[in-house]
C-alpha cells in the first residue's frame, strides 16, 4: 500500500499513464551472464594500474625528502681524497701570491736599488 | 531459496524492475538492459544473496540501484578511457519508441528530469512502484526522515513544474 495522499491523485495519475507506456517497452525476460565476465577483464586491469600507482606513491612518501646524506667516509677512499687534502683547512692554506702582500720581506734597501 | 524459486521471483518482478532500472538509468533503455542483465547475474550466481530482511522486491530493487551507479561509474572510466569500450548487446534505443510516447508521459519525464536525483526516486518508488515511504528509504538506503523530507520537496517541485509546463502549453 503507498502512502500517496488524496490530494495526489494528478501526480499518481501522470506516474501510471507513464508507467503503462513503459510497461509496453519492457523487454522480455531473460538471463545474459557473458558481460559481466568480460567487466571483470576491464576491472581487473584497472585495479592493477590504481595498485602500482599507489606502491609507488607509498615508496615516494616513505623517504624523508629533509634527510640528509650520509657522510662521506674519507677513510675509505683514500686513493681519492687524501688526508693532507683534506686536512689543509683555512687557517693553514695560502695563496701562492701571498708573497706579495707580507711586508716582512720588502726592505727599504730593495726600493733603493 | 533456490535458483529456480530466484528466477521465478525476477521473472515475476521483471516488468517492474525494468521501470525501475530505466528511472536508474535516466530513460537509457539500452543502459537499463545492461543493469537488469547484471543485476540478475549477480542474484543467480549468489554475489548478492537476499537474507531476508526486507522484502524480495525492496532488496532487489536495491541491487538495481547499486548497479546503475556501478554503470554510471564505468561509463565514466571509459569515457575517460580506463576501461575498453565494450558495445551494447542490447539493440540501440529506437528513436520511435520515444518520439511516440505520448505527450503527458513526455510532460513527466522532463518534469522528472528537474528534481534532484533523491527525489525522483522516491517519487518513482512511491508513484510508480507502490512502495512505501519506509520501504523507499529502504532501497535508497536513507533514513525514513531523509526520505520523507525528499518526498515532500519533490512532490511540491514536480507539481510546480507540471503546472508551469500546462501554463506554457496553453
Amino acid at each position: 500500500m503507498n502512502q500517496t495522499e488524496p490530494d495526489d491523485h494528478d501526480l499518481a495519475e501522470a506516474f501510471q499513464e507513464l508507467k503503462a507506456a513503459e510497461m509496453e517497452s519492457a523487454p522480455a525476460f531473460s538471463v545474459r551472464s557473458s558481460r559481466r565476465d568480460s567487466w571483470r577483464v576491464g576491472y581487473g586491469i584497472y585495479a592493477l594500474a590504481v595498485v602500482s600507482v599507489v606502491i609507488v606513491l607509498a615508496i615516494g612518501l616513505s623517504r624523508d625528502p629533509g634527510a640528509r646524506p650520509d657522510a662521506i667516509a674519507f677513510d675509505r677512499f683514500p686513493e681519492i681524497i687524501s688526508r693532507e687534502v683534506y686536512a689543509s683547512t683555512a687557517t693553514t692554506w695560502s695563496s701562492p701570491t701571498s708573497f706579495l702582500i707580507d711586508t716582512e720581506l720588502l726592505t727599504l734597501t730593495e726600493f733603493d736599488l | 531459496m533456490n535458483h529456480t524459486e530466484l528466477r521465478a521471483q525476477l521473472a515475476e518482478l521483471h516488468p517492474m524492475s525494468f521501470g525501475w532500472a530505466l528511472s536508474c538509468s535516466r530513460g537509457d533503455h539500452a543502459m537499463a538492459d545492461d543493469v537488469l542483465q547484471n543485476a540478475y547475474v549477480k542474484v543467480l550466481d549468489g554475489s548478492a544473496q537476499f537474507s531476508g530482511k526486507s522484502t524480495f522486491k525492496t532488496w532487489l530493487f536495491g541491487l538495481i540501484r547499486n548497479t546503475a551507479r556501478e554503470e554510471r561509474r564505468r561509463q565514466l572510466l571509459r569515457s575517460a578511457g580506463l576501461l575498453r569500450y565494450e558495445p551494447p548487446k542490447s539493440g540501440p534505443i529506437d528513436p520511435g519508441s520515444v518520439l511516440s510516447q505520448k505527450e503527458s508521459c513526455q510532460r513527466i519525464l522532463l518534469a522528472l528530469a528537474t528534481l534532484s536525483p533523491r527525489q525522483r526516486e522516491v517519487l518513482h518508488l512511491v508513484f510508480y512502484q507502490d512502495l512505501t515511504i519506509e520501504q523507499a528509504s529502504q532501497v535508497m538506503n536513507v533514513s525514513l526522515g531523509s526520505a520523507r523530507k525528499h518526498y515532500q520537496r519533490g512532490k511540491e517541485q514536480l507539481r510546480k513544474c507540471l503546472e508551469e509546463r500546462s501554463h506554457e502549453s496553453n
